[in-house]
């Protein structure tokens, strides 16, 4: 068969279950759709789109859940055993895409199809079984509380061997607005997604498949994958596979960017405290890589509760964000938020300003102080209970910043409802520009846009428009990376992260494919995103930061100040919709959505229903 | 900014991170001169960290130059005067 008519990388449909019935359905998949959103976050945007109603609340029983794969899962490329997980996000009420790893990602793709959305409420708590095209659904009554590993592992005795789980925890179960979805200790964390999968009454979900995907041209992937893997084993990596990302802590308290008590202060005096690589040769951390994985980036610490994966944003976020000190006491934190199935940036930052609100008196939780352990420790239990302020706090800093009031909305450390991860936008304003515009709100996986901040300056003059293109680049080349799906940390490994791209892709599909068409592609699933958000309501006033880092400076350990304008970023934010040919309010005009490739969204009127 | 003894004539350099691991200390200090002058001694000094000198394949340097955590130094011929620290990380902050 002629390679341009085989669809070679995609199975051209996917999975549709309505958990309440029981009922399954395959949905096809248009060749064209494939080629233009890729996969992984781009693709599941497309059928989040498509398979969700303007309005529609994240938790009712039609909202979708969607677990979508890539074309190049299952191939020999090192890092691409990854999946993506989108719903509207109940923290949010925008667009969730989050991403996970390893076997599952494999096992699912093997079912025979590229995505698998989840509707419907189940009557009972239930797991959901796939195999091959086979669904079935089995009380769950005996997982109820457990962990997502726990869970996982009670259901790798009960169903036969083969299967792939991910599971959500006690806090997925109790629709705490920020709880994740785990595999194998990865999380696709950010955003809720467990608690969509909890308002469906699903505990987990099991995949086992036989359907193995052909790739165009497999013995020249094989050699490109051989260099890749090479190319992995170098110094572009090493940060990763030596120290892990944990080894940030002491770089950004260094440069005074490490988020300290709710961003009151850009380092923190405890730091040498959390030296893991003092820690490292006290033989306390061992290493771990996901499935299909050269880096290894996974460094996992023995904490009291056991086998804990440190990385640095959740070391950040439970330690010097909440003012704790000690190594041990936020791995142990860290695991039990693992335990609960917690993301740990939302719950980190959430609980660090209940602490400040404490702090300024507008809060009677006198228990509840910056550098408790046991405080936090109680907090994090309230928090995955929903019990006591944990009712309050299960929802997020923004929505407890609207129940305590008093202006404590001015530093909720929050954009769009999503916690900000470890990245200090006063001392760091090219991410301060990314995390104000990221669709997902405050984020640092969507955008890195931190790279042209930890860059020499080059000698171009750093206005307002080179600002915004670097996080326009940032955001594309998050977005194919992330619809590939390849890991980020691969990134450093590529001369040409588009054309090498597109090399890889041609050699799976056996489409002609170039940069050209792979930088469009990107630029396409930022504006997909970019429109559900304005369907569900988005406005201009959203692309912002907290008041707090337009009025109180931040002193540097050089005794410096580090200060954020608001008009500069504001001047910035429409510096970037002019670099995405957005108008001067963030909207997409049908020109540009024509340009993009997005014509079902061209038509006058359906431009409107979106708009709402 | 890291309170170290100042000895006449000499800058201190902080390693964290993969230079840290690579140099085996954390601290150490250095002639004051250029900063590619300051990249030479250590070259010399700690050979396990000259590669990462090296450019990555997507041409830029793996270690990054801060000016005392304040900002970072591109040109070579930035002059480091006695007292100054300078610090050098991994330059991916990726987490």
């Amino acid at each position: 068969m002629d390679i341009k008519e085989k669809m070679f990388g995609y199975h051209q449909k996917y999975l549709k279950i309505d958990v309440e019935t029981g009922a399954s359905f395959e949905v096809p998949i248009p060749a064209e759709v494939s080629r233009k959103f890729i996969g992984g976050v781009g693709l599941g945007a497309w059928i989040l789109f498509r398979e969700s109603k303007q309005g529609m609340n994240s938790l009712a029983p039609e909202a979708p859940l969607i677990f979508c794969f890539s074309p190049l899962v299952g191939t020999p490329l090192t890092t691409s055993a990854k999946f993506a997980v989108l719903a509207k996000s109940p923290l949010t009420n925008r667009i969730s895409d989050a991403l996970s790893s390893s076997h599952f990602a494999i096992e699912a793709k093997k079912t025979g199809f590229d995505a698998i959305v989840i509707t419907g409420r189940s009557a009972t708590k239930r797991i959901v079984i796939i195999e091959e095209g086979k669904v079935t659904l089995q009380n769950a009554d005996d997982l109820q509380g457990l962990s997502a590993l726990a869970t996982s592992e009670k259901l790798h005795t009960r169903l036969a061997a083969g299967f792939q789980i991910a599971a959500i925890g006690l806090a997925g179960e109790n629709q705490v607005l920020f709880a994740n979805l785990s595999h194998e200790r990865r999380h696709a964390g950010r955003g809720g997604l467990g608690a969509v999968l909890g308002s469906k009454n699903i505990k987990a979900i099991a995949v086992k498949g036989n359907t193995r995907m052909a790739v165009a041209f497999p013995a020249k992937l094989v050699e490109k994958a051989r260099e890749l893997s090479a190319k992995s084993f170098g110094p572009a990596t090493a940060k990763y596979r030596e120290l892990g990302t944990v080894s940030n802590l002491l770089v950004f308290n260094r440069l005074s960017v490490l988020p300290t008590r709710n961003f009151q202060e850009g380092h923190f005096a405890a730091i040498d405290k959390q030296d893991f690589q003092e820690v490292d040769k006290a033989a306390k951390v061992t290493r771990h890589s996901c499935a299909a994985c050269t880096i290894g980036c996974e460094h996992i610490y023995e904490s009291k509760l056991g086998k804990v994966r440190i990385e640095y944003e959740s070391m950040f976020a439970l330690g010097s964000l909440c003012g704790i000190e000690n190594a041990d006491d936020i791995a142990e934190l860290v695991g039990l938020c693992d335990e609960f199935g917690l993301d740990t940036i939302s719950t980190g930052g959430t609980i660090a300003f209940a602490m400040e609100c404490v702090e300024k008196g507008m809060l009677a939780e006198p228990w509840l102080q910056f550098g408790s352990m046991a405080a936090a420790k109680k907090a994090i239990g309230l928090i995955a209970n929903r019990e006591g302020l944990g009712k309050i706090l299960s929802l997020g800093s923004r929505q407890a910043a609207h129940l305590i009031g008093q202006g404590s909305i001015a530093f909720a450390p929050q954009v769009k409802g999503l916690e900000i991860p470890g990245y200090e936008p006063r001392g760091l304003q090219t991410m301060a520009l990314g995390l104000a515009v990221a669709s997902r709100g405050a984020d640092h996986n969507r955008s890195g846009a931190y790279e042209a901040d930890f860059s020499p300056p080059t000698g171009e003059v750093l206005d307002n428009s080179a600002i915004a293109r670097s996080a326009v680049e940032s955001e594309n080349r998050s977005a194919l990376i992330d619809s590939l799906i390849l890991c980020k940390f691969l990134r450093g490994v590529f001369s040409n992260l588009f054309a090498e791209s597109a090399e890889l892709l041609s050699l799976v599909t056996g489409w002609d494919m170039d940069e050209v068409e792979l930088r469009l592609a990107a630029e396409r699933v930022v504006a997909i995103k970019k429109l559900f958000n304005i369907r569900e309501g988005w406005s201009i006033e959203e692309d912002t930061l907290p008041e707090r880092f337009f009025t109180e400076a931040l002193e540097t350990q050089s005794g410096g100040q580090n200060r954020l304008s608001k008009t500069a970023l504001q001047q910035r934010i429409g510096a970037y919709y002019q670099a995405r040919n957005w108008d001067d309010v963030g909207d997409i005009g049908i020109q540009e959505l024509r340009r993009l490739g997005l014509e079902e969204f061209c038509n006058e009127s359906d431009l409107q229903t979106i708009k709402g | 900014m890291i309170n170290q003894e100042i000895t006449p004539g000499f800058i201190t350099v902080e390693f964290l991170g993969i230079p840290k691991l690579k140099a085996g200390v954390s601290f150490c200090k250095v002639p004051a001169g250029s900063l590619s002058s300051v990249i030479d001694y250590l070259k010399n000094q700690f050979p396990r960290l000259s590669q990462e000198f090296l450019p990555s394949p997507s041409g830029k340097s793996h270690v990054l130059y801060s000016l005392n955590g304040d900002y970072f130094l591109h040109d070579p011929e930035t002059i480091l005067l006695e007292g100054q620290q300078l610090l050098i990380i991994s330059a991916d902050a990726g987490g």
